[in-house]
């Protein structure tokens, strides 16, 4: 039926309802600009790591900040899109550290594998904090999220085969720029596939209006905690990155500072867009580089930059919107009846009442 | 039209034949305590498939008490609840949804930064989340933009049907606030519900736009079959569209009957303090909103 033909529901040739995507002039004129420089960004990037004198310096910037797009991303997923404030993210971090950095130092597992274990273990460490932590709002969550950080640290710092506080040594450096790459892309393409569906727009809504969400059927704690074991699992393949980039991990480095500095990266950048966690993320990673030109001064004028930003954005930089709502390529769905006349919008009443009957009225009754 | 039906986990032969004998909703000697508040006291409440029935009576009364219990916001101190027969008391409010109850809030709950559309989206995806799980979205499945294209298909229906396909992609908060009523019960009808619970849907309306929800709610009633429970000061709304009004007042019933039989009521009359008479227009209850 129509549900199958007649797919381009985004052509231009909707008389009713307009086009997909509406872009003013000055949208249509930066585009090609914005991709251009992108791709050449990109590939430049990609070019300069190839040279046999590369800086090693500015190489491991640039994982670091490849390793910290990564934590916002997965933190923004569960403070700006789902709403449900936390603050242990190096916790997780720590999990998936550890776990691919213990299996690879000590029993030769490939980098890969190491760090899909290295996130399972951290998403399933989420799942165990979430169920009962989520239960929790607002205040309370953020520090029981903040103890159960602290909890994850300390039994770290207390079991022998982590290495204690003296940590773990003789990481195999297996981090480079392109395994940074490779998964920031791959993690951010699944969050923003997920985040555009129909899971994504209920985690949206239980950020806007938890009781309304509820009410129209969502289930409010398993998408709280599915969006909460996802954020922790992509934290832990960042600490993976992290433990073999640097080839040293103990305790310290997972600490409170480690979960504020991400969460300043999601604020900053703007609670509920991607686009602006990964923009302040590379942004608050280069900018103590950049400024060590003021030498002692560098942090005050770090700080300095951070409050002035949130005076004049104090919803982040990007606020909600993400690049495509910039660039004007934010889709506008549009009903193929419409398009197609089949079913026709004549009469509504007749349309929705073959909605409601095709379902039998009579779901959960079996349960 | 919509092409994603989800598959029913309830259509046992069993439950067929019960729907047919037990009514829609059975409300028995429902009590519900705050404390040392009684808030409602042995309610009870018999709604027949595509029935309406009208909650009346002066604030405080304990009527949005009534609806979130049936919805699942509050767990009954006792009584019980029947959905065709198969109790619900106590079941969270997204199943009671999934079983087919949907309701609107009284002070507007929109998803306020979101556009239209997504507001009826998340409700539509109820019945289409079968298809499109979480592994479906993240991995972009073969199935996704199917069951996507389903759910703005039928999104659209109930745009159309509150004549707000217009607004689709404005965000909700910068509605009218006739609008945003509208889309409350474009929302609710989303989740194909049997039963709709509309909570004061006239607030704040002025006397053309509540003529228009009185239209709607009718043909709700009449042309989608839908039963509907209806919490409602304003007495014009009431006495047009109810077959059957329920007084509450202090958590008790205190009366039960028709539109007429209610009017001459003396304990209504009483309950509704210095108000000689229910006639259309005299509407007491409006100078708090």
């Amino acid at each position: 039926m129509s549900a199958n033909k007649g797919a381009n529901m985004d052509e231009n040739k909707n008389p009713v309802g307009g086009t997909s995507t509406r872009r003013t002039r000055w949208q249509k004129a930066i585009q090609p600009t914005v991709i251009v420089i992108a791709v050449v960004l990109l590939v430049a990037l990609n070019l300069y790591i190839r040279r046999p004198d590369v800086d090693p310096y500015i190489l491991g910037v640039l994982c670091l900040t490849g390793i910290n797009m990564i934590l916002a991303a997965g933190l923004n997923l569960i403070n700006g899109f789902t709403g449900q404030f936390s603050i242990g993210h190096a916790g997780f971090m720590a999990v998936g550290a550890y776990t691919a950095a213990l299996l690879t130092t000590y029993r030769n597992f490939p980098f890969l594998p190491a760090t899909v274990l290295g996130a399972l273990a951290a998403g399933m460490m989420g799942l165990v904090v979430g169920i009962p932590a989520l239960r929790l709002r607002g205040d309370y969550l953020a520090i029981v999220t903040l103890g159960f950080g602290e909890i994850i640290r300390v039994v770290i710092n207390n079991i022998p085969i982590t290495g204690g506080a003296q940590g773990l040594v003789a990481i195999p450096g297996y981090t480079t720029f392109y395994w940074v790459e490779g998964w920031l892309i791959l993690i951010l393409v699944l969050i923003s596939n997920l985040i555009r569906s129909g899971v994504g727009r209920c985690l949206l809504a239980i950020r806007e209006d938890e009781v309304a969400a509820t009410a129209l059927g969502v289930d409010t704690t398993f998408y709280k905690v599915l969006a909460f074991t996802i954020g922790a699992a992509s934290a832990g393949v960042a600490g993976s990155l992290y433990a073999h980039q640097i080839m040293y991990i103990d305790p310290s480095v997972f600490g409170f500072f480690k979960s504020i500095e991400i969460l300043i990266a999601v604020v900053l950048g703007g609670l509920g867009s991607l686009t602006g966690s990964v923009l302040a993320a590379g942004l608050l990673t280069a900018l103590p580089e950049l400024l060590r030109g003021f030498a002692e001064y560098r942090m005050i004028v770090y700080s300095a930059l951070l409050v002035l930003v949130m005076l004049i954005r104090p919803a982040g930089l990007l606020g909600q919107l993400e690049a495509v709502d910039i660039l004007g390529w934010r889709r506008r769905p549009r009903p193929q009846w419409r398009t197609t006349g089949a079913g026709s919008g004549s009469d509504a009443f007749a349309a929705v009442q073959a909605d409601l009957t095709t379902t039998d009225r009579l779901r959960g009754a079996s349960k | 039209m919509s092409a994603a039906i989800v598959p029913i986990s309830g259509s046992k032969p069993g439950a067929a034949s019960s729907a047919a004998t037990s009514p829609l909703l059975e409300v028995d000697s429902l009590t519900m305590v705050f404390g040392g508040l009684v808030a409602v006291t042995g309610f009870s409440l018999t709604l027949a498939e595509g029935e309406l029935v009208a909650l009346i009576g002066p604030n405080g009364a304990g009527k949005t008490t009534v609806f979130n219990c049936l919805t699942g916001l509050y767990t009954p101190t006792s009584g019980r609840i029947r959905i065709s027969g198969q109790d619900v008391t106590g079941w969270p409010p997204h199943r009671l949804a999934e079983a087919g109850l949907a309701r609107t809030f009284q002070n507007i709950r929109l998803f306020r930064e979101l556009t239209v559309l997504d507001n009826v989206r998340i409700a539509a995806y109820l019945r289409h989340r079968a298809h499109n799980g979480t592994l479906a979205a993240i991995c972009r499945l073969p199935g996704y933009w199917r069951g996507e294209r389903a759910i703005v298909d039928e999104s659209f229906h109930y745009l159309e049907l509150l004549g707000l396909a217009d607004a689709a992609d404005q965000v909700a908060h910068g509605l009218p606030y006739g609008l945003q009523r509208r889309l409350e019960i474009a929302r609710a009808l989303a989740t194909r519900p049997r039963l709709l619970l509309l909570d004061e849907p006239a607030a704040g309306m002025n006397p053309q736009e509540s003529d228009e929800l009185t239209q709607m709610i009718r043909r709700l009633q009449e042309e989608l079959e839908l039963a509907i429970l209806l919490i409602e000061h304003d007495m014009r709304v009431v006495m047009r569209v109810a077959p059957r009004i329920l007084v509450l007042d202090y958590g008790q019933t205190i009366a039960q009957g028709t539109p007429a039989e209610i009017q001459s009521n003396p304990r209504v009359i009483q309950a509704y303090l210095g108000q000689e008479d229910l006639t259309p227009g005299l509407d007491g209850e409006r100078s708090h909103e």
